[in-house]
């Protein structure tokens, strides 16, 4: 069944055809009630598949349906509607327009290293919260990664997936998954926790460091022998210019053994954050993923889930600045706060010096609740190199409920404790 | 927001006779009351700092801080407060981003004049 122009699908007028794929097509649409462009999935009945085929397919349709709304994550393709019909069954997705990164996937078309381990560690986050929500992918590859225009990593193609939550056994379902990405334990149908997913992360991450697979074979049963029984290449053995240090991360994510094989998503993210932090050495800058991770060990943003704290990162602009560089100044007009990220501020009050402010510290927030026209009431001085985040009052004013609340608690807080240092100040003096 | 008008309806409103003592500097006690109707006045070491009317927040801080009381309050008038506890404050504060804002304007309107008090302090 193939749609023409100017055919609705449902309520959903199509623009034109996107993809195509052996089970399925896809085409942009606009959702004209929520006003934003769409992508539609829908099922194709099977032509001559044979009914084995046919049911997995089915499965699979269902499967991802049975997800609309389950999954909101800023790495994980939305789904937004299913419907299930005899006559024709779609699924009304995000439209994310860019490409997959299978379009980053061989020798001459690699993207930087640190893009590279940004995305990876952007899926991480994306499958830890897929995990948490007892579902595992299943067919983790390029295929199914979406790089947005802009940039932005999302996850797709949950038709896979297995949930814990429906009780089946995972080895029942045979035909998922592609090969060259499929663990040891997939290949020998055995029962599967979230190592799967890692470890097929981790022949991903290969294949965007190298341009190539492990594993390589013309048959089937020559591939799946390989992924049983032979040790992978060392990726810089492929791109000499790899750091070691992404060769370790690379094997252990693809250890054969899952006793050998990172356990959790967080040891996988934590290795891959430090080998970012060893990396920048060489000059990069910091990367939006270290910008999270920086953020997610900070108490101020323990009220936050991993979608608002994507969205500070998104809408924070971070400095580096030099000892004695003074960030406000008491009496002057201002639009923003901050937040220290790394080295000391010192906060004086008629050049009187009256507290210091450690990294995970905020200042310059009282602006943001008081009325337009308010004068900073104290001056803030770095006494020593900082790396400082700034947001303007407007950008959260303009951010998603969750991550206003998430400030709201964390402000909270910290009024209260300047308020009773302060009154402690006054009782002393 | 209209503090006043969203609690003007809750049941578990006080009523305290002029003079009355709501809670004194040093004491640790929790909760935070909501000023119906009268005048509550608030004072350190025995100084009048501030008076609260209807609308006005009172005892807020020790919601998030578990020190104790910064301040002494008297009714000055007879008073209708409501009180407000961690539970329901967190509840409000979740579902009322607005309600969050208005508090935390009171609290931060309250540190300004408190680094007022501070920087007088200083210059003597």
């Amino acid at each position: 069944m193939k749609f023409e122009l100017q055919e609705t699908i449902g309520k959903y007028p199509i623009v034109r055809e996107i993809g195509s794929g052996a089970t399925s097509r896809v085409y942009l649409a606009r959702d004209p009630f929520a006003d934003r462009e769409v992508a539609i999935k829908v099922l194709l009945p099977g032509k001559g598949a044979d009914p084995d085929t046919e049911r997995m397919m089915h499965k699979s349709f269902m499967t991802e349906a049975s997800l609309a709304g389950k999954l909101n994550h800023p790495h994980i393709v939305d789904i937004y509607d299913a419907v299930i019909e005899t006559e024709r069954s779609y699924l009304v997705m995000e439209y994310v327009p860019g490409t997959t990164l299978e379009a980053h996937s061989s020798v001459s078309t690699l993207l930087p290293v640190g893009k590279v381990v940004e995305i990876i560690f952007k899926c991480i986050r994306a499958l830890e919260y897929a995990h948490n929500h007892g579902i595992i992918h299943r067919d983790i590859k390029p295929g199914n990664i979406l790089l947005s225009k802009d940039g932005e990593t999302k996850v797709s193609d949950f038709g896979a997936a297995f949930q814990h939550s429906q009780g089946l056994e995972t080895s029942q379902m045979t035909g998922v998954g592609s090969p060259a990405y499929m663990s040891p334990e997939q290949i020998r149908m055995e029962k599967l926790n979230q190592q799967t997913d890692i470890y097929s992360l981790g022949v991903t991450m290969f294949r965007l460091l190298t341009g190539r697979l492990p594993f390589e074979a013309s048959s089937y049963a020559g591939l799946t022998h390989a992924v049983l029984n032979i040790p992978p290449p060392i990726p810089s053995t492929l791109r000499p210019t790899l750091p070691p240090l992404l060769d370790d991360i690379v094997g252990k994510a693809t250890a054969k053994d899952p006793s050998e094989r990172y356990k959790t998503w967080l040891d996988f993210g934590k290795d891959l954050s430090q080998a970012f932090t060893a990396l920048r050495l060489v000059g990069d800058a910091v990367s939006e993923s270290e910008k999270f991770d920086r953020l997610r060990g900070m108490p101020f943003f323990m009220n936050f889930g991993d979608v608002a704290l994507w969205e500070v990162v998104r809408i924070s602009n971070w400095t580096h600045l030099p000892a004695g560089s003074v960030i406000i100044r008491e009496g002057e007009q201002g639009d923003s706060f901050y937040l220290l990220v790394e080295g000391e501020v010192s906060v004086t009050l008629l050049t009187r010096s009256i507290a210091t402010i450690k990294p995970g510290g905020c200042f310059g927030e009282l602006l943001y609740f008081a009325d337009r026209g308010e004068r900073r009431t104290t001056t803030i001085t770095a006494t020593g190199p900082i790396t400082v985040m700034e947001i303007k009052t407007r950008a959260l004013d303009a951010s998603t409920d969750g991550c206003q609340v998430g400030f709201n608690k964390a402000f909270m807080k910290v009024l209260i404790d300047r308020l009773v240092q302060a009154n402690r100040m006054i009782a002393q003096l | 927001m209209d503090v006043l008008e969203h609690f003007r309806r809750a049941r578990n409103m006080v009523t305290m006779p002029r003079g009355a003592v709501l809670f004194s500097e040093g004491e640790r006690s929790s909760g935070m009351y909501v000023v119906i109707q009268g005048r509550a006045e608030i004072s350190v070491g025995g100084k009048v700092v501030e008076t609260a009317g209807p609308g006005a927040l009172i005892g807020e801080m020790a919601l998030v801080s578990s020190a104790p009381r910064s301040a002494t309050v008297t009714a000055g008038t007879e008073c209708k407060l409501v009180l407000v506890d961690v539970r329901q404050f967190d509840l409000l504060v979740r579902e009322s981003p607005e309600f969050a804002r208005h508090v935390m304007a009171v609290i931060a309107e309250r540190l300004r004049r408190t680094n007022e008090r501070l920087k007088e302090a200083l210059r003597r």
